[in-house]
């Protein structure tokens, strides 16, 4: 059984490497992530125009999350497995991890959202420990110390942009139903 | 003579002409439905390997969760496009009663009924109009009982009404109702509860939650205003919300309080409720509840916010800072012959609401 997952998995890692599609993936995840809480934007009552520009920093914002990540995994490589400090030849290489992301739109679904996100991040951690093994023969064990850390950095950077934009849609909503009470 | 037998030979070979095409199209179409049997045949025998339905599970399930969450996210969008105002309708908060009235509303106490999901337009199904007028007898004097009011919208206005998806919602209905099928019926009625399901999780939602309540709220206010109430002859208001409607009652809640500026109370009859709307200003919330109601069990599970597991959650805040009143109901399900409408049971439910409408009076 377990031979059979550790097949599976090598075999994914042989697909992710055929894909290649490199570090521009990074963007693409961006604007997806960036549209899944888009409705916070909506809920601010902000005009289309300043929609679209939050929109688009948000999305960058978010792929220097992901940019971080790849470079904390990079360090941690370096540490842990002395393999050379090379992080654009590794984002490149490992870019494609993050493909699922580009599903990320789907978590603006209510209630099912939180299902949605956490099978999407899971997979994208998988996708790194996969591709850790493919590239540089990184044992799964190991891969998961390598990818922790860089895991954690990107899920705290994108849950306080997010955080932050809901919590000015609800003080926006604060506002119209204190004026009540008043 | 001779020109009534050319037009006579004329027509025969027209005839025939037509019983070659006919032919040749029945052993077309003959061909055809051979061809493709062989290949359904073979296709079927394909689809039943293990690893063909495998690969078969896996992409219906990855189509459903596209869809599902495509249908939320389309059904949230009307509620924030109100919201930001890009829509007519959404009532100033402050002018929704006016500054004085010129007679003493006889009502004092207000009982909204908030329908479950199979509601689909503003007039209840017969068996819960019953239950209705049985409650209507039932209750006090000086409380008046709104009814129809549609849960799942938010604006003034049906789903027939709505601006970009009433044409559908027309046809939808129309099949629902007069189409022969049983099955195109059934369908139908299954769409509109899945409508109904998607808003009941956009209420429950901690994201878009607060937004949707909110305008619900202000449409039960307008409709309170529309029947007389007025935040200064009137003493409090009772959501009673069945099934669904019970998670928009306590959604409502806290803002139709701050909207109508007296004490809202809840009553949920079978509800399924998720408990994370806010209910820190809420003091009376009452649960009707069936001895054989599975789908309120379930709900439990579906809404984690229930468990005790999770004891941030505002429901498990709420319940350790004030006082649950359950009036369990021995034998009641959830809907059909033993449910809450039923002449078995609604009895004992209109008793259980006046119990708690009693207890709430002699507490205030």
């Amino acid at each position: 059984m377990v031979d059979q997952l550790v097949t599976s998995l090598d075999a994914m890692g042989r697909l992710l490497l055929a894909m290649d599609s490199g570090v521009g993936l990074l963007i693409g995840v961006g604007f997806s992530m960036s549209a899944s809480h888009g409705f916070a934007l909506l809920a601010n009552r902000l005009t289309p125009r300043q929609i679209l520009l939050h929109m688009v920093v948000d999305a960058l914002v978010l792929s220097l999350a992901f940019l971080l990540c790849i470079l904390c995994h990079s360090l941690m490589l370096m540490v842990f497995e002395g393999i050379p400090l090379q992080p654009i030849t590794f984002a490149n290489r490992m870019g494609v991890a993050l493909w699922p992301g580009l599903l990320y739109v789907l978590v603006a679904a209510p209630y099912v959202s939180d299902l949605i996100a956490v099978g999407l991040l899971a997979w994208i951690h998988l996708n790194v420990l996969v591709l850790l093994k493919a590239v540089y023969g990184i044992p799964f064990q190991s891969g998961l110390l390598v990818a922790l850390p860089g895991f954690v950095v990107a899920l705290v950077l994108v849950g306080l942009l997010f955080a932050q934009r809901w919590r000015r849609s609800y003080d926006t909503l604060a506002c119209d139903v204190a004026s009540l009470s008043r | 003579m001779a020109e009534s037998s050319a037009a006579i030979q004329q027509q025969r070979s027209r005839l025939r002409f037509a019983r070659h095409c006919l032919i040749a199209v029945l052993v077309g179409v003959a061909l055809l439905s051979l061809l493709g049997l062989t290949a359904v045949r073979r296709d079927a025998a394909a689809l039943l390997q293990p690893q063909s339905l495998l690969e078969l599970l896996v992409w219906s399930g990855f189509v459903l969760v596209v869809v599902v969450a495509l249908v939320g996210v389309y059904s949230v969008m009307a509620d924030f496009v109100f919201w930001e105002g890009w829509m007519r309708g959404l009532p100033d908060p402050s002018r929704l009663f006016p500054d004085e009235i010129g007679q003493a509303p006889i009502h004092r106490h207000y009982l909204v009924y908030l329908d479950g999901i199979h509601q689909s337009e503003e007039s209840h199904p017969p068996r819960v109009m019953e239950f209705l007028d049985c409650l209507d007898n039932a209750i006090a004097k000086d409380t008046l009982l709104v009814k129809g009011i549609e849960a799942y919208t938010i604006t003034n206005v049906g789903l027939r009404s709505t601006l970009l998806a009433g044409w559908f919602w027309q046809r939808l209905f129309s099949l629902q109702e007069h189409h022969p099928n049983g099955l195109v019926r059934l369908i139908c009625a299954f769409c509109v509860q899945a409508n109904n399901v998607i808003k009941v999780g956009i209420s429950s939602d901690r994201r878009y939650g607060p937004v949707m309540n909110y305008e619900l709220a202000l449409k039960i206010a307008r409709r309170l205003g529309s029947q007389g109430f007025h935040p200064s002859h009137a003493a409090r208001v009772v959501l009673v919300g069945y099934s669904g409607g019970g998670e928009m009652a306590i959604g409502t809640a806290e803002l139709l309080q701050q909207l109508c500026h007296v004490p809202v109370q809840v009553i949920t009859v079978c509800g399924v409720f998720s408990g994370n709307g806010s209910m820190d200003a809420i003091k009376d919330v009452a649960m009707v509840v069936g001895s054989r109601d599975l789908v309120a069990a379930f709900g439990r599970i579906a809404y984690p916010g229930r468990l005790p597991l999770l004891f941030l959650s505002n429901w498990n805040r709420w319940q350790r800072l004030q006082r649950l009143h359950r009036y369990p109901i021995e034998g009641m399900s959830h809907n059909g012959a033993s449910g809450p409408f039923s002449v078995a049971f609604r009895g004992a439910v209109v008793k259980a609401v006046c119990r708690e409408l009693e207890r709430l009076s002699l507490k205030g």
